[in-house]
């Protein structure tokens, strides 16, 4: 997303937060994305929340199991192929 | 005793780390079936290829190693269908007004949180995987990959071949999306 202007919108804006984030946001653009985050609070609370929100992913974890028919199943299925081999 | 090496015993492959693999696969695609049959492909490849078990590293991380190769294959094949679904689906527009600016009814709102830290509430957790099951599979394909597996971007566009401004585009869309679901379910009630 390329722009030569000054004043970016909220939609460049966030978009250049998320790229910042993964450091892929060339210098000019870290400007203009600074600008805009001084002077939109709604852009600031973005920015705040969307890293917020990667953090948590990352403490992201499950806590399923397969039931044991599915674990029976499974059993068999490798005997029966490793019986082949 | 063969120091330092390590060996296989298939035979106590489920009972020992299915639930684990299962685990680590369904957080990755999303779906409980899809994750069950790659553990299971996992079990067979690695019975496939027990000749090629050198001992040098240990039967789980080989496992693993298996288990994420079969992640990435899923993730292909249906890259390629999805992407043309995409197009068709939520949009990032649906969030700013004809000036590219956030729509009133859009605007993010003050969580009152430490944004710093992490939340340690099963609630949150809750609403935060819920809120990315909502997201389409490709988004939550690249989600997967860039924030469970912290791949680079690059790494990412390679493996579903897809080019750098589109990723930009996905991930701009699914932050947009999920900030806005998180909102809706945990912070205004």
């Amino acid at each position: 997303m390329k722009s030569s202007k000054l004043f970016i919108t909220c939609k460049e804006a966030t978009m250049f937060s998320i790229m910042k984030e993964e450091r892929s946001l060339p210098f000019s653009e870290r400007i203009k994305l600074f600008i805009h985050l001084m002077i939109c609070e709604f852009c600031r609370l973005f920015e705040r929340q969307h890293k917020f929100i990667s953090l948590q992913i990352k403490n992201l974890h499950t806590h399923e199991e397969l039931t044991d028919l599915e674990k029976d199943n499974m059993q068999h299925l490798i005997e029966s192929a490793a019986n082949k081999n | 005793m063969t120091a330092g090496k390590n060996i296989l015993n298939p035979k106590l492959w489920v009972k020992t780390y299915a639930d684990a693999l299962f685990n680590f696969a369904s957080i990755r695609v999303n779906d409980k079936e899809a994750a069950k049959d790659l553990v299971q492909e996992t079990f067979l490849a690695a019975l496939r290829n027990i000749d090629t078990f050198k001992g040098e590293i240990s039967e789980k991380n080989w496992l693993y190693m298996i288990l994420k190769n079969k992640i990435i294959d899923h993730y292909r094949k249906k890259a390629s269908s999805l992407i043309s679904q995409i197009e068709s689906s939520s949009n990032e527009n649906e969030y700013f007004d004809e000036e590219n600016h956030w729509q009133q009814n859009k605007l993010p709102k003050e969580w009152r949180i430490d944004y710093n830290s992490t939340l340690d509430s099963n609630e949150f957790l809750e609403i935060l995987q819920q809120c990315m099951k909502r997201l389409s599979e490709l988004l939550n394909m690249v989600f997967s990959m860039k924030y469970l597996d912290e791949k680079e971007s690059d790494e990412i566009c390679k493996e579903l071949k897809i080019t750098a401004s589109y990723y930009w585009v996905i991930l701009h869309r699914s932050k947009l999306q999920l900030r806005d679901c998180i909102e809706k379910k945990w912070f205004i009630k």
